[in-house]
């Protein structure tokens, strides 16, 4: 079995009869922290969204685990990736247990009670995402902060060794957005998950990633630890924004110089 | 009969003004036109006017079933008639060559199919009609009113008769068309034969003999329909001598459970629209439901011409007549 | 868990409501019939009398028929509201009722329903219309590639079009026009023994699988990335679901024509009481739309004996107000 989560050969993605990802490769390793940046419009969402299948790709393109992800059945391919959306509303009244209790699926048959492990596990993710105390809650009346952490619970309960995410923390405050980034982290770091996460805040992936991938117009441009990605000369070339970048352990601070 | 008078008042004026003005001059002659212009499109808006005229007191005015009172120079001497049963009143009235216009419904007398259609029930051709150079436009249906205000935009005098559901509602019909065409003393001689027709049937009618009557206006997979207490056919069921179960229900709507509980003695089963009374007759009794009704078991399933037992008009009293006989038959 | 137990105590008063309801429908009609004969009717079975043929051949197959098309109707609804996250869903937005309503009067306009309407002439009619329109509006959305917004749109269209080709059918054909719109505003006065076995079999073939979804109609409440990376394989369960439910939709309005209210309100009624997992909103769905429209087609041939108001009307007039209030108080809820 080798170190690599996914690869991908040779992607190839249009859109409206332009090309987006024109032979687009990468190979991601096992239990570490991936972030993937770039400016908006560089296919960021589009990558993922191939990785959990919702995009129709060819068969020897992607691969998760080794394995063909055209080869998995629904079921098979979530209890191996989990997503959590950029965008997520909840319009009915479901409890917050009942929605993390929904990334069950993938290991239940229909008709059949919830198992005593999918009770654990559930309980396990509420605990993990510090939401236990709000499990009889309605999911419709959190905050910003306590409705991504249900979310990622969700993901959780999955029990998956991979979790995508799609701009988690993008529209949280600080605070939040340090607590859901550490949780994050600890996930790989302790349960040995790995972690693939699309971050705006390019400080923020300084502090908690392991790894960079940096896209534009589609392309890899960049890929690699932290301070070989985010350097000021390619955050120029590829943002367009001059920045000052303070090196200190490997974590630069990227301070953008706005006038 | 007052004699007939085309509108020739603008024609008219125009000869006088000319005597008064003299015939020379081109400015004169101007004048002229414009004052007969004048007159005649005043005329000609008093003409489509009810209102405008009731303050010049015409000499003919009735009341129609809108309340509307309708004042008339003279005698209309072209009718066009909306209404089949409409179109039968006016030929019992002897105004036949009075008609201009008829619906494509008005098949009686046989006459009345060599007189131009203006079109089906609900939308004739109002262009049609104020062509037709008609000095009365006459309904027999409150479901026509629209269609006669168009026709009186046209500037045509409109007459809506649509009295009682009832064969009092016939003769007030016949009465006041009677009126407003100028044929009072017909429309009474009618009248006189239909009521001595309705009166030798109600005499001769066996009080402890009377058939409870069911009339099929629907029935099957549509739904059953009959004719309710509110309807002119209930009446004529009642006059007839016949006991019509559906009397207490309303607007047609009747429940199957009734019916069956009712099991009336007779059925009477118009054909169904493109479909004769055999076939109409063979799915009723072949239904699962109403094949177990006495009226089918005995045979006692018939049919009338179903337009003059709906149609309020001359052959209304026959209606009562031919239902009587043929109730006295079954019995 | 609290919620369960009042929402067992809660399904079983349902129950008991719908049952009375049905024999209070039986004892009940324009034709008088004292209680202690209909009771003496039910038990000796059916016979050649005129009561036994009024409760056996009338009573019964219409209560009957109106407890199933209830059920399928409410159901139905429920599947629609969450297939297509939306709300406003009812089982009519891919012109089952008015393809039904079109078959109908096209088949009338050319003659084809025979004098009366011809027992099955009708029916036949009106399901070819009503499930060849759904099935047009799946398969057109199917070529377009796409998303539920775009399913409803073309269902929106059809319904536009179908109602205006079947006016100018009825405008064509006047003698028939009464006929056909008094049809179309729902009935269950021509019931029959050979309907109810029909449109119960195709409710037993048709709601039970749904049974086996209610996990996946939860998911799909959320967005379609999320329940694609939980697992629900999106395309199938759909299909499967609204086969289902579009087949037993259209014999429904093939058999009784179109009832509205009870698909779209009986499932947000029920979801405002028991909470919106299907697991429960299915059987609350299934036997509250049973009782509302039993209940309403009871009083629809009461309120005006011997004549019959339209079941369609009862069901608004006496839904809506229920609706309205329970949607008022729920505002009020801070949690569930």
């Amino acid at each position: 079995m080798s170190e690599s989560i996914i690869t991908i050969k040779n992607l190839v993605h249009s859109y409206h009869l332009k090309k987006l990802f024109d032979n687009l490769s990468l190979q991601l390793p096992k239990h570490t922290f991936i972030s993937i940046v770039g400016p908006n419009g560089s296919g960021k969402t589009t990558l993922l969204r191939h990785l959990i299948r919702s995009l129709p790709t060819e068969k020897d393109k992607i691969f998760l685990m080794d394995q063909d992800i055209s080869f998995y059945t629904q079921k098979e391919l979530a209890r191996n990736l989990s997503y959590v959306p950029q965008q997520s509303k909840l319009e009915y009244d479901f409890t917050v247990y009942e929605v993390v209790a929904m990334g069950r699926y993938p290991y239940q048959k229909p008709l059949n009670l919830p198992s005593t492990e999918d009770h654990k596990i559930v309980n396990e993710s509420l605990k993990a995402m510090k939401i236990e105390h709000l499990k009889d809650q309605n999911g419709t009346q959190l905050s910003g902060g306590e409705f991504q952490r249900m979310l990622i619970a969700r993901a959780l309960a999955q029990d998956s060794p991979l979790i995508l995410l799609d701009e988690p923390v993008s529209h949280l405050d600080v605070h939040n957005q340090k607590e859901i980034l550490n949780l994050l982290r600890n996930l790989v770091d302790s349960n040995k998950t790995t972690v693939i996460t699309v971050l705006h805040d390019l400080n923020a992936v300084s502090a908690f990633s392991d790894l960079v991938v940096m896209m534009d117009k589609g392309k890899i441009v960049a890929e690699g630890k932290v301070s070989e990605v985010l350097t000021a000369q390619k955050i120029e070339e590829i943002y367009k924004v001059k920045v000052r970048v303070e090196n200190n352990n490997e974590r630069p601070t990227i301070l953008p110089i706005w006038n | 009969m007052i004699g007939p008078t085309e509108d020739r008042s603008g024609v008219q004026t125009h000869t006088q003004s000319s005597k008064l003005f003299g015939g020379e001059g081109m400015k004169n002659k101007i004048l002229l036109v414009l004052v007969t212009l004048l007159l005649m499109t005043t005329t000609l808006f008093g003409m489509g006017s009810n209102e405008n005229l009731s303050s010049l007191n015409k000499p003919i005015s009735v009341v129609d079933s809108r309340g509307v009172e309708i004042q008339l120079e003279a005698y209309p001497t072209k009718i066009v008639s909306l209404s089949p049963n409409i179109t039968e009143t006016l030929f019992a009235l002897g105004l036949a060559d009075k008609v201009v216009g008829r619906t494509d419904y008005c098949d009686w007398p046989l006459e009345a199919l060599e007189i131009e259609s203006m079109g089906d029930l609900f939308s004739p051709s109002i262009e049609k009609i104020v062509a037709s150079g008609a000095d009365l436009v006459i309904s027999g249906n409150f479901g026509q009113a629209l269609i006669l205000e168009a026709v009186e935009q046209g500037g045509v005098n409109i007459a809506l008769f649509d009295e009682d559901q009832s064969m009092e509602g016939t003769y007030t019909l016949i009465e006041k068309v009677g009126q407003i065409t100028g044929s009072s003393e017909k429309a009474t001689s009618l009248l006189n034969e239909m009521k001595q027709t309705v009166d030798k049937v109600v005499a001769s009618i066996d009080e402890k003999n009377r058939p409870t009557v069911y009339y099929v206006a629907g029935f099957g997979e549509w739904g059953d329909f009959s004719a309710t207490g509110d309807t002119y056919i209930n009446d004529i069921l009642n006059i007839a001598g016949g006991i019509n179960i559906a009397s207490d229900a309303l607007n047609w709507t009747f429940q199957q459970e009734l019916l069956i509980q009712s099991d009336p003695d007779i059925i009477i089963l118009p054909p169904n629209v493109g479909a004769t009374f055999e076939q109409t007759k063979n799915e009723f009794t072949s239904h699962p439901v109403y094949s177990n009704l006495s009226a089918v078991k005995n045979n006692k399933v018939v049919s009338i011409e179903e337009n003059i037992l709906e149609r309020q008009g001359p052959r209304s009293a026959k209606a009562v007549e031919q239902l009587a006989s043929l109730f006295k038959s079954l019995m | 868990m609290d919620n369960s137990r009042v929402h067992k105590g809660l399904f079983i008063l349902l129950l008991i409501l719908l049952i009375a309801t049905v024999v209070i429908a039986l004892t009940k009609g324009a034709a008088s019939i004292e209680l202690s004969i209909v009771v003496k009717t039910l038990i000796n079975g059916p016979a050649n009398d005129t009561t036994s043929r009024i409760i056996w051949q009338l009573r019964f197959p219409r209560v009957l028929t109106s407890v199933v098309a209830g059920a399928i109707l409410a159901v139905s609804g429920m599947v629609y509201q969450a297939l297509f996250r939306n709300p406003m869903a009812d089982p009519y937005v891919l012109g089952i009722s008015s393809g039904g309503a079109f078959g109908v009067s096209i088949a009338a306009y050319f003659g084809l329903l025979g004098a009366a309407g011809g027992i099955w002439k009708i029916p036949i009619a009106a399901f070819v219309g009503a499930f060849g329109s759904a099935t047009l509006i799946l398969l057109l959305a199917n070529r377009s590639r796409g998303n539920q917004t775009t399913l409803l749109l073309f269902g929106v269209a059809l319904n536009f079009l179908l109602s205006a080709l079947m006016t100018l059918f009825m405008f064509l054909n006047r003698s028939q026009l009464q006929s056909i719109l008094q049809w179309s505003m729902g009935s269950f006065a021509t019931a029959s023994w050979q309907k109810v076995a029909i449109i119960t079999s195709i409710a037993i073939f048709s709601l039970i699988p749904i049974l086996f979804f209610t996990r996946e109609l939860d998911i799909l409440l959320t967005d379609e990335s999320s329940a694609l990376s939980m697992g629900v394989e999106i395309n199938k369960v759909r299909t499967i679901l609204l086969l289902f439910t579009t087949l037993a939709t259209s014999v429904t309005v093939s058999f009784c024509g179109v009832i509205g209210f009870v698909g779209l309100m009986v499932p947000h009624i029920m979801r405002l009481i028991v909470g919106p997992r299907h697991k429960r909103l299915f059987i609350f769905s299934l036997v509250g739309g049973a009782l509302i429209t039993l209940l309403s087609d009871t009083i629809a041939r009461l309120i005006v004996a011997p004549s019959e108001l339209p079941v369609g009307i009862i069901t608004s007039i006496a839904g809506s107000p229920l609706f309205f209030f329970l949607v008022f108080n729920s505002r009020k809820r801070s949690s569930v």
